[in-house]
């Protein structure tokens, strides 16, 4: 039989490239989220369309507007990666709002004794890291639930802020070459906080999906036990996702600080929820075992994206709260019923 | 390929149902776009977006009291949209954000909280549009006085919270030293009344004075005369030993609190009160709950007077008359609840915050003002 043609074969190869990559991308859980957050940015664009300008220009969608979306993820979407992983490995902390402003005040702080932009930086870190650490060992050790553990926490570092605030009101006027981490740079305002959230997420998802260590969460999420006899490290790997995320909280607070030049009591608050919200809704399961940084980004920016559509479109402040728990419980109620169907067959 | 061709089309399905309940449920005018453009009229010149927490009853007063002095005094003032800054610096800023984009003309911002300010001034600066948009704050934190001096925010209202808790202080110790009497008190003929409410008023901070805020007194302390300071004809009895009063605020976190605190503290100096006894407490967050249970336990101490801002008049009100019945004077300040036993409110009236902050900004924006018809209702102001 005759052979077929080289370049016939290279073709049939590279569908089969093709085909694979689309199975592989229509397979992921994190494509709801994507279409939905896609509607959402459709509706807005058509929403504040301006009939006098061409179609593919709206408010919504206008560079200025894209980078309002953005630099308001910047807190969130920082937070949201340790947070992934620390769900994806079954628990989860409530502390990030307050260790957020915490680490921002630690650093402000450190700032105003005059001392290195460094040591300053490494004191706000280095604050999220214990906070972490203490969270982890209460968790895994003393064998407390996460969620008393980490509110504990919380209280704690909202408490230590309020001491300070108290006493000696917000901490201002910071130097500029830390004010200026957070900068505009080439008409991108806070670039430097844009950027390093862009980044963090994609070696986030990067090292989640890639990383041997890091994907340990995923069999201690799935099933603790099976990990345990299958030697891994639980109790280990478990701490290192709080410190993890205790970290990159207080890397948010420091970028905070920076960008309002001010370490308030009031920073991050609330933060907790609405970042566990975007890893849920990016497909992350509460249980343990499921979830991507990716799908995480994706919840982030979805929560961003209405928050600043229903303003550009003027719906009642009261509104807004509304419609937001809709859109939220209709997408999380979606991915688990396509879910619960892709299990079933 | 059918399962996501399903989940693709519920995707649409729920959007649908969702956008359809929006639609709904906000009935608001569509942007300007998908509108036919009014005819220019030569009135609406200015627009204006407000920021605040909607449904806080002090601040929808402020917000009243904008809104009905540019209907009354600046007809080419409009305001365009209000935003909830969930009196957050990051929700400020991002949804400031949006408005500036949804309105690239507009002029100003005025910010109804403390939080307010700042959110939409760093919104601005991401905008690159400072010195284009005008800001008018309220109250005085550290935050809003550099940024007035950075020249962001145009000018802030501030209000005298150093003599709300300091007044209140002197009140109380002359309550129980027998020099004042309460407003209506027909039993003591001779000794004069403690004011029913007392307007503390609020002051304009802007770039020409904003280095005068910069005390824990926010310059509050230097603009009381010795008579304000003083009991009447300058007499200074021996408090009690055990002689204590208590201040209770609410969302204390904030740094509005500070200056309160500050009077409390330079009242208790003055009236020779142990400063270790007296108190200034309250919940950190927006929790009027909280705030009964702790003045609960406070009454249970029989402190010799409270000071309390009510988080929420009606809520707080029992506690109010449950600690007169107990014998402990007790003034409301910074927010009133005014159905309750309290013997005096001393505060700002934030409907008359409001008239001051729509006056500063249309002097700040040059907008014409013309001659109402009916003077602006105010707080009464009493005796110092």
């Amino acid at each position: 039989m005759p052979e077929a043609p080289a370049s016939q074969t290279q073709q049939a190869s590279t569908l089969q490239r093709f085909g694979l990559a689309g199975r592989r991308l229509l397979g992921l859980r994190e494509l709801v989220t994507l279409c939905i957050l896609l509607l959402v940015v459709l509706y807005f664009h058509f929403s504040t369309h301006r009939a006098d300008t061409p179609l593919w220009r709206s408010d919504f969608l206008s560079g200025s507007n894209m980078s309002v979306v953005l630099v308001s993820a910047c807190n969130q979407g920082i937070v949201a990666v340790g947070m992934t992983i620390v769900i994806v490995a079954g628990g989860f902390d409530l502390s990030v709002g307050s260790v957020l402003a915490l680490a921002g005040l630690v650093c402000a702080k450190l700032l105003k004794l005059e001392l290195p932009l460094f040591t300053a930086l490494a004191g706000g870190l280095t604050l999220g890291c214990a906070a972490g650490l203490i969270n982890g060992v209460i968790v895994t050790r003393a064998q407390v639930n996460p969620l008393i553990a980490t509110l504990g926490m919380m209280t704690i570092c909202r408490g230590l802020v309020l001491v300070d605030v108290s006493t000696h009101g917000a901490t201002t006027n910071l130097p500029a070459p830390f004010t200026a981490l957070a900068a505009e740079w080439h008409r991108i305002p806070g670039a430097g906080v844009v950027f390093t959230m862009l980044v963090l997420m994609i070696l986030g998802d990067l090292f989640l999906r890639n990383s041997r260590w890091l994907r340990q969460v995923y069999y201690i999420g799935g099933n603790e036990r099976a990990a345990r006899l299958s030697g891994i490290n639980v109790e280990g790997v478990r701490t290192a996702t709080y410190v993890l995320c205790g970290i990159l909280a207080a890397l948010a607070g420091i970028m905070n600080t920076a960008r309002f030049n001010a370490a308030t009591y009031e920073a991050g608050q609330g933060l907790e929820l609405q970042v566990i919200a975007a890893v849920v809704i990016g497909g992350a399961s509460l249980a343990g075992g499921q979830g991507s940084v990716f799908g995480a980004a994706l919840g982030v920016f979805l929560m961003n994206c209405i928050s600043i559509g229903l303003t550009l479109i003027r719906v009642a402040p009261a509104w807004q709260l509304v419609a937001t728990g809709i859109v939220l419980i209709a997408a999380v109620s979606l991915d688990m019923f396509i879910t619960r169907r892709r299990a079933a067959s | 390929m059918k399962r996501h061709v399903a989940a693709t089309m519920a995707c649409g399905l729920a959007l649908a149902l969702a956008a359809i309940l929006l639609v709904g449920c906000a009935p608001k005018p569509q942007p300007p776009s998908l509108t036919p453009t009014p005819k220019p009229t030569l009135t609406k010149k200015f627009k204006v977006c407000i920021s605040t927490r909607p449904g806080q009853w002090n601040l929808d007063e402020r917000r009243r009291g904008y809104v009905e002095t540019f209907a009354k005094y600046y007809p080419e003032i409009e305001v365009v949209q209000t935003i909830d800054d969930e009196t957050k610096y990051e929700t400020g800023e991002s949804r400031g954000g949006a408005v500036l984009n949804s309105y690239p003309d507009l002029a100003a911002f005025c910010g109804l909280n403390a939080a307010s300010g700042p959110g939409v001034a760093q919104a601005v600066k991401n905008a690159g549009k400072v010195g284009q948009v005008t800001i008018v704050a309220m109250d005085a934190d550290s935050a809003i006085l550099d940024l007035i001096q950075e020249g962001v925010i145009t000018a802030s209202v501030a209000q005298r919270q150093y003599k709300m808790s300091y007044l209140g202080v002197k009140y109380l110790f002359g309550l129980n030293h027998g020099i004042y009497r309460v407003a209506g008190d027909k039993s003591k003929p001779n000794l004069p009344e403690i004011p029913a409410v007392l307007d503390t008023g609020t002051v304009e901070v802007n770039k020409q004075n904003v280095d005068k805020f910069r005390t824990p007194s926010q310059g509050a302390a230097e603009e009381m005369t010795p008579e304000q300071k003083t009991l009447p004809g300058g007499v200074r009895p021996k408090p009690d030993p055990d002689e204590q009063y208590v201040v209770i605020g609410i969302s204390t976190g904030v740094e509005y609190w500070n200056a309160c605190r500050a009077g409390l503290e330079d009242a208790c100096v003055y009236f020779g009160l142990d400063p270790q006894k007296s108190e200034f407490t309250g919940p950190p967050d927006q929790n009027p709950e909280k705030q009964a249970d702790m003045m609960s336990a406070i009454i249970g101490r029989k402190p010799s007077g409270i000071l309390i801002a009510p988080g929420r008049a009606e809520t707080l009100a029992p506690y109010i008359d449950k600690a007169i019945e107990k014998g402990i004077p007790t003034l409301t300040i910074d927010t009133d609840s005014p159905d309750s036993k309290r013997y005096s409110y001393i505060g700002t009236s934030n409907y008359d915050a409001g008239v001051t902050g729509a006056h500063i900004l249309a002097r700040a924006l040059g907008a014409t003002k013309v001659e109402a018809t009916a003077p602006t209702p105010s707080a009464a102001k009493g005796p110092e």
